[in-house]
């Protein structure tokens, strides 16, 4: 019973992170599509863009899972490699998906460099998150530390 | 064991503690650490030499196959307390369970860096550096939240 609610966690997480990443891309899709003038998608690029999206999350969760403990090395070196690896993957399968066809060449082109850049974006949150964090502790164990000292004089 | 006590409004008001024993065993030295506890003083061995340890000098107490260490910047002690007592005793004078097998002195702490993972790095005055385990992270947040609010 705790293996299959620990699965279904596992799962809910999963399901989590990939309806995440989906609605970027296919948001990113649609914008474009809608540039070019087209205001149809087809339906198997859908099914194709999740498919391919929830095996890449879970391929993330299974090399970065976040119940696991990483050194700092050992998470950049997994961050960067699932980062790699999604790129190439989705170029992949929306070359041999056919997933803009039709469409000029700076469409495609677009995807990839927003998908760049939305990985990007999330290290260069996650390293402002860090700093910030860092401040706001060193802050708070001043101010900890502080107190210590008052309860010690007043003994 | 026998445990008397001995209560008369004639003796000072301070108590008095003698222990008889032929010789300090395995019991009387829990029953000494108990009460350096009271005093939030530690008790550690070097060999077979007892020393009284002040709660600030110590940096960290660690448990090394089924035996607890106490850390201090000059010396490293064998304790006869389990890592759960000195947790529980010493708590309010900032001594956190920062891992399965390790107590940390917050007072002892230099600076913190957040990492990946969400994990923190505590630097000590030592220069040594204490990994924050995901687990209890939350709760040494809480902790310097609390402090910190007062």
């Amino acid at each position: 019973m705790k293996k299959i609610i620990g699965y279904c966690i596992w799962e809910l997480k999963n399901d989590f992170i990939a309806s995440t990443y989906f609605a970027v891309i296919f948001l990113m899709y649609c914008i474009t599509r809608l540039i070019i003038g087209t205001k149809n998608v087809d339906i198997f690029v859908v099914f194709e863009m999740y498919v391919t999206i929830y095996a890449l999350s879970t391929l993330q969760k299974l090399i970065l899972d976040d119940d696991k403990e990483y050194s700092e090395k050992a998470f950049i070196l997994r961050a960067t490699f699932i980062s790699v690896i999604s790129v190439i993957v989705i170029a992949a399968v929306s070359v041999l998906g056919g997933w803009f066809e039709g469409m000029p060449l700076w469409a495609s082109i677009t995807i990839y460099a927003m998908l760049i850049l939305s990985y990007l974006t999330v290290w260069i949150i996650l390293k402002l998150g860090k700093k910030y964090d860092t401040q706001k502790l060193n802050e708070q164990l001043a101010k900890y530390k502080g107190n210590s000292k008052i309860e010690e004089n007043e003994v | 064991m026998n445990i008397k006590i001995d209560k008369n409004n004639a003796y000072d008001p301070e108590p008095e503690i003698i222990i008889r024993c032929r010789e300090i065993d395995d019991k009387v030295q829990n029953i000494l650490s108990l009460l350096n506890m009271q005093k939030k003083k530690l008790l550690g061995f070097i060999e077979q030499t007892e020393h009284v340890i002040e709660q600030g000098e110590v940096l960290y107490c660690e448990s090394v196959e089924g035996v607890v260490f106490i850390y201090t910047e000059k010396q490293v002690y064998r304790s006869t307390y389990t890592l759960n007592e000195i947790e529980n005793i010493f708590s309010g004078a900032g001594f956190f369970r920062c891992s399965k097998s390790m107590v940390l002195n917050i007072n002892s702490i230099k600076s913190l860096k957040s990492e990946f993972g969400n994990r923190i790095d505590a630097l000590l005055s030592s220069g040594e550096h204490i990994l924050i385990s995901r687990h209890y992270v939350k709760q040494f947040r809480i902790v310097l939240k609390e402090a910190g609010s007062l």
